[in-house]
């Protein structure tokens, strides 16, 4: 409409049309998008952070990603890290990655991380407080894995440069990821589930331990990567076992596997047995299930641990014929042994621990609530002479692509 | 219906869809926690229970309706118990359902500012909310109910595809040990169940008879409110299956928790905010009915000639009281937790019996006198 035409209309048309245009051009405020958005460019991405105890305050780190240098486009220019740490002190998280402002120059943005870091120091006098503010904050959530930093700072870990994935706290991420599928002793924890478990009843958690291996000067050095083999890498190490939030050791590579077995965590690991001679053979885990069943007998609780695994055969180091159906028996059986030693060696660890991680307790909770409500607060004494009855149920359903091992009809 | 203040008419379909969006309401952001605090892992029994227990209520009120089909619960209220008392009791429901919109308002404002967006000033959003609400009331009942109808498979479809990719998280073993408390904790539980979804329906007496009235209007409230009760059943025991009872019980909004961790094969991730759509939706329409219920109340109680002239002053109201109903948030959930579940039976129970009593004491003076 015209000035013109506006002008000749009764003055209560007038009004009502300018009250019109005074809406419209209100409602375009509506349009100017989010409050308190925030661009892309002022952003500091943190993928990895690092708790770690001082004296009386926390020092935090944070792995922050250069987007420069990451970017597809545009090759990163050499000797610059992909990465830059930033670290700062104070006596709560909260103020600690608030004061990084202080260093960085976008603010620290830690939705995205992919891997928390808690320092060996920290792990030990407890970790409960320092994840208040991670499980609080709204910008939080709960996809990406916790490690302890076996005897190591988390600050020490996130400065390492790590070969094949230019961004050390995803080469973390997915190195967990894949060896929890093919590998078995590690753990992929999440926050939600940790505090579940600390919290829980019957059980403690555990959270893999990660170290650095080599010298950490030349870790922390790019050339480090530059190399074909690089002379010091992190890599993850067995799990660590907690007594509620505090850290009181960690499992080797055999026990966190017969660990997983218990929790029915085992997606593929490949182990080996002894021959009847020398050598050995190895198998490759296709499936297994574990189930753990409680009952009790004459007043006395009893743990059933049951698995039931089918296996592929992958390697033979002896003049072994894997082509006999008596043998594939007799391997089936001791490999039956070996899983129930596993098991075996992993509870015995935790019973030196004195912490029921296998959630043992947590079953009798499950199953007999009666009976967990008398004995609850005398459950680290009973978890010590527990009965735990193995069994386990072993099938090998293929050798390969061959009958016997090629050698064993070598002529001499 | 001489002078009736609503001209609209709805359908029973579409009262059936918006027993549904009212049953889901805010509930759907803040029961699980709640019956997750009071029940644990039994929350979900304590969801059948508190379903059941609904069953009598809705019962009650179309009793009560069906005595004066034309009528809505302000006009009968002063019919029953005379100018004095009737003309109080309606007042008192008109301030009831004021301050539940005020509540639901609120909670929505907290969700945003708690969750989403943090240094939004709690009025900004509170304001927005009350502009789209204020425009629904001027376009009146039949406007709101045919949005929600629009809104209704987006709703589903939502809802939907948050449970099933929640599905591969499933862990029945949370649910264990089943009774290991005895039935108090579950019968608190499900005061929650009953209170929440289901006692607050009871601001839809205002909106009864404006239903078109079929043989099926009593089947589809029924059903509807049976559907919305399935949803918060499978809403609370879901919570519990994936993230356990402790933590369902310590989340703020453990809804907006459970979207958080849908991940299907590290593709169809962070989700949640889109998945928050469906209860701002169900929320809206709920707090839009008890909002229209209000002014209705009120119009009806000071025998104006249109409940429309009030939007105005109802709006700047409600701006302040939203802002002022709680100094923070854990007084709010607090009382949430101890004191309003009592104030809701008290209108949706003990009230309407009253009603119900008066009329048959009504109807027998009249037989006596004839």
């Amino acid at each position: 409409m015209t000035i013109a035409g506006l002008l000749s209309l009764s003055p209560v048309r007038l009004i009502r049309q300018l009250g019109l245009l005074a809406l419209c051009l209100a409602l375009l405020l509506s349009l100017t998008g989010c409050w308190n958005r925030r661009e892309l460019d002022t952003l500091g991405i943190v993928l990895g952070l690092g708790i770690d105890k001082t004296e009386s305050s926390y020092r935090v780190s944070v792995q922050v990603v250069d987007p420069g240098q990451v970017s597809v486009s545009r090759p990163a220019s050499p000797g610059h890290s992909p990465v830059v740490l930033f670290r700062s002190e104070a006596d709560t998280l909260f103020e600690a990655l608030r004061k990084m402002t202080e260093v960085s120059p976008r603010k620290i943005y830690i939705s995205h991380i992919r891997v928390l870091i808690l320092g060996e120091a920290l792990a030990r006098e407890g970790v409960g407080k320092a994840l208040d503010f991670l499980s609080r904050d709204s910008e939080m959530r709960t996809d990406f894995f916790l490690f302890v930093a076996k005897h190591a700072t988390a600050e020490s870990i996130l400065k390492v440069f790590t070969p094949l994935s230019n961004i050390p706290a995803y080469k973390m991420y997915d190195a967990l990821l894949t060896s929890s599928r093919a590998w078995a002793p590690s753990a992929t924890v999440t926050l939600d589930r940790f505090i579940d478990e600390i919290v829980g009843t019957g059980i403690d958690p555990v959270l893999t331990s990660i170290e650095v291996v080599g010298d950490q000067k030349e870790g922390e050095n790019p050339r480090n990567v530059s190399r074909i083999s690089a002379d010091t890498f992190i890599r993850t190490n067995g799990l660590a076992v907690f007594r509620k939030d505090r850290l009181v050791g960690y499992l080797n590579e055999e026990e966190s596997i017969g660990y997983n077995y218990i929790r029915d965590r085992v997606r593929s690991t490949v182990t080996s047995i002894p021959c009847e001679s020398e050598g050995r053979i190895a198998f490759e885990n296709v499936h297994s299930k574990t189930k753990v069943k409680s009952k009790l007998l004459d007043g006395e609780p009893v743990i059933e641990v049951k698995m039931n695994s089918q296996v592929n055969l992958g390697e033979v180091l002896c003049k072994y014929p894997t082509s006999v159906p008596a043998n594939i028996k007799k391997l089936e059986r001791s490999l039956e042994k070996h899983r129930i030693e596993l098991m075996e060696s992993a509870v015995k660890r935790a019973r030196e621990y004195r912490v029921d991680i296998f959630g043992f307790g947590h079953v009798f909770y499950h199953e007999h609530p009666g009976y967990w409500k008398k004995i609850q607060k005398d459950w680290d004494r009973r978890f010590q002479t527990l009965q735990i009855d193995y069994k386990a149920d072993i099938q090998i359903l293929k050798v390969g692509t061959v009958f016997d091992p090629f050698y064993k009809d070598v002529k001499e | 219906m001489k002078n009736a203040l609503e001209k609209g008419r709805i359908g029973s379909r579409q009262l059936a869809i918006l027993i549904i969006f009212m049953t889901v309401g805010d509930s759907i952001l803040i029961l699980p926690s709640l019956t997750a605090r009071a029940a644990s892992q039994d929350a979900w029994i304590s969801a059948i229970a508190g379903c059941l227990l609904a069953l009598p209520m809705l019962w009650l009120w179309m009793a009560l309706a069906g005595r004066y089909p034309q009528s809505n619960l302000a006009e009968y209220a002063r019919g029953l118990l005379g100018k004095r008392a009737g003309g109080f009791v309606s007042l008192y429901y008109s301030i009831y359902f004021f301050f539940v919109s005020t509540g639901l308002i609120r909670e929505l404002g907290d969700f945003f500012t708690i969750q989403i967006m943090p240094e939004t000033p709690l009025r900004a959003v509170h304001l927005l909310i009350l502009l789209v609400i204020a425009w629904g009331l001027a376009g009146g009942l039949e406007a709101i109910v045919r949005t929600s109808e629009l809104f209704f498979p987006w709703f589903i479809l939502l809802l939907l595809a948050l449970l099933i990719c929640l599905t591969p998280l499933l862990t029945p073993d949370n649910l264990k040990p089943m009774l290991s408390e005895g039935v108090s904790p579950i019968l608190h539980g499900s005061l929650y169940v009953l209170v929440y979804p289901f006692a607050e329906l009871v601001s839809l007496l205002m909106v009864f008879p404006y239903v078109a009235r079929s043989r099926s209007t009593k089947r589809d409230i029924l059903l509807a409110a049976s559907i919305g009760g399935l949803i918060m059943f499978t809403v609370i025991l879901f919570s519990l299956m994936v993230l356990g009872s402790y933590l369902t019980s310590n989340q703020v909004y453990p809804t907006y928790a459970l979207a958080k961790k849908i991940n299907i094969g590290s593709f169809l991730q962070r989700v949640e905010a889109v998945v928050a759509f469906v209860w701002v939706l169900s929320t809206f329409f709920k707090t839009s009915i008890h909002s229209y219920a209000f002014l209705l109340g009120i119009a009806e109680t000071f025998k104006l000639r249109s409940y429309r002239r009030f939007i105005g002053p109802f709006v700047l109201l409600q701006f302040g009281l939203t802002y002022l109903i709680t100094p923070n948030f854990a007084f709010y959930t607090d009382v949430l937790f101890k004191y309003w579940p009592f104030w809701d039976l008290t209108n949706a129970v003990l009230l309407p019996l009253v009603l119900l009593l008066a009329h048959s004491a009504s109807r027998k003076r009249t037989a006596l006198k004839a």
